[in-house]
């Protein structure tokens, strides 16, 4: 996936506050959703649902059946949030949230939660066991494959200069100052660069989704 | 929806948003869905770009998520006031007693020193200034009820008992129940009794 004028580039290592998600806009979310705004939550919600489907399907391998265990820990994470003083990241908290939700679901419906061995910590062992362990209907399979393959296709297409930024950014997890340093532009360029290869990408998906 | 405000949606997604343009955003968002769904999409584009979006169709999750939490929102607004809130209210109520306390004290020290200036008034108070000529009554009648000296009270009841016989009269006199009675303070000498007096005693009806 990364190009090949990425893979050219000197690239400095990305340092860990600025990998995708970061925490400073989590941690505004998570105070606003205490203060009572129910609307920063549903950002929350929108952000990470894929992340939380995908690491309860682990658990839960029918597809309906994670969406409602999903629905539930996101439930059990606003209901608690209120107690989440920002000791660890709100993912982490958010995640061990889900982990105990499917767990419990599994104990509730009278079957073993089995691990099998994955490393829960390590998301390519579970992106592996995912694709063999899911068995979704053909229509879901098929909605995210054509996701996958669309936004690929949109990146390829993608002027040079757009694809090096939403890469530097999206895989290699670079801050906006790293990415400016590695294409030797303003962080301004940078900030435009991305979201114009999103816009580009996002033309592309919105058919299949809407 | 505008390009600077997808913009803006993409550099909160990257959290590379400056502090400035937080506030106004995320109210932006409370109101308009199609920014939600922009930025609904911008992480499924990282997500995807990753090859970690689920096999499962997650797109109505948080529409799901936000109609089972709305009803909850009173209630977790009182959850989160938490300590703080129970803390501010308690004291909130000791501040309204502490209050309450002090102007009971001050009132009491205030009383003691009038009941002082009532036993010696000629040492501190020149006589008849700022004291009432006449002694204060109170007069009630069916709910109704005079303050004043006494003799605005008796002629009030007069009054109120005259009109009360004429329209009794016009209507059954036995409907409508009456008393009256006049208190003078205990400090004063009471009136001499008058003509007016005599009238303003209870009446049966």
């Amino acid at each position: 996936m990364v190009p090949e004028c990425v893979q050219a580039m000197n690239i400095p290592r990305p340092v860990a506050e600025s990998l995708p998600g970061g925490a400073d806009s989590d941690r505004l979310l998570v105070e606003r959703v205490q203060r009572g705004d129910k609307a920063a939550f549903d950002l929350l919600v929108r952000k990470y649902q894929h992340k939380i489907v995908k690491l309860i399907t682990r658990y839960v391998h029918d597809g309906s059946e994670a969406l409602d265990v999903s629905q539930e820990a996101f439930i059990k994470a606003y209901r608690a949030i209120h107690g989440f003083r920002g000791d660890s990241a709100f993912y982490t908290w958010l995640y061990r949230i889900a982990i105990n939700t499917a767990k419990n679901h599994l104990m509730a419906e009278g079957r073993r939660p089995l691990d099998r061995g994955v490393d829960l910590q390590d998301p390519e062992q579970y992106d592996m066991q995912a694709r063999l362990r899911d068995n979704d209907t053909p229509e879901r399979l098929l909605l995210t494959d054509e996701i996958q393959r669309t936004v690929e296709q949109s990146i390829e297409d993608l002027p040079e200069d757009l694809r090096t930024a939403i890469v530097l950014r999206e895989i290699e997890g670079m801050s906006y100052e790293q990415i400016a340093e590695a294409m030797s532009c303003p962080v301004g360029t940078v900030r435009s660069r991305i979201f114009r290869a999103r816009e580009a990408i996002d033309r592309c998906l919105r058919p299949l989704l809407d | 929806m505008s390009d600077k405000l997808r913009e803006q949606i993409s550099a909160l997604a990257d959290d590379h948003l400056p502090q400035g343009e937080h506030e106004l955003l995320l109210r932006r968002f409370a109101v308009d869905k199609a920014l939600l769904a922009c930025w609904e999409r911008y992480h499924l584009i990282g997500e995807a770009m990753r090859k970690n979006l689920p096999q499962t169709d997650t797109r109505r999750l948080a529409d799901r998520v936000m109609a089972e939490i709305r009803p909850e929102t009173v209630v977790v607004e009182v959850e989160k006031a938490g300590p703080a809130f129970l803390l501010s209210r308690a004291l909130a109520g000791f501040v309204v007693a502490a209050s309450v306390a002090v102007i009971a004290v001050l009132g009491l020290r205030h009383d003691t020193r009038m009941q002082q200036t009532a036993a010696a008034p000629a040492e501190i108070v020149p006589a008849g200034a700022g004291l009432p000529q006449e002694p204060l009554s109170y007069g009630f009648v069916n709910g109704a009820s005079w303050e004043g000296t006494a003799s605005q009270v008796q002629a009030s009841l007069r009054s109120y008992m005259v009109n009360h016989d004429v329209i009794v009269g016009s209507m059954a006199r036995e409907a409508l129940p009456a008393a009256a009675y006049v208190r003078t303070t205990k400090d004063q000498p009471a009136e001499p009794k008058t003509e007016a007096d005599q009238d303003s005693s209870p009446r049966q009806p």
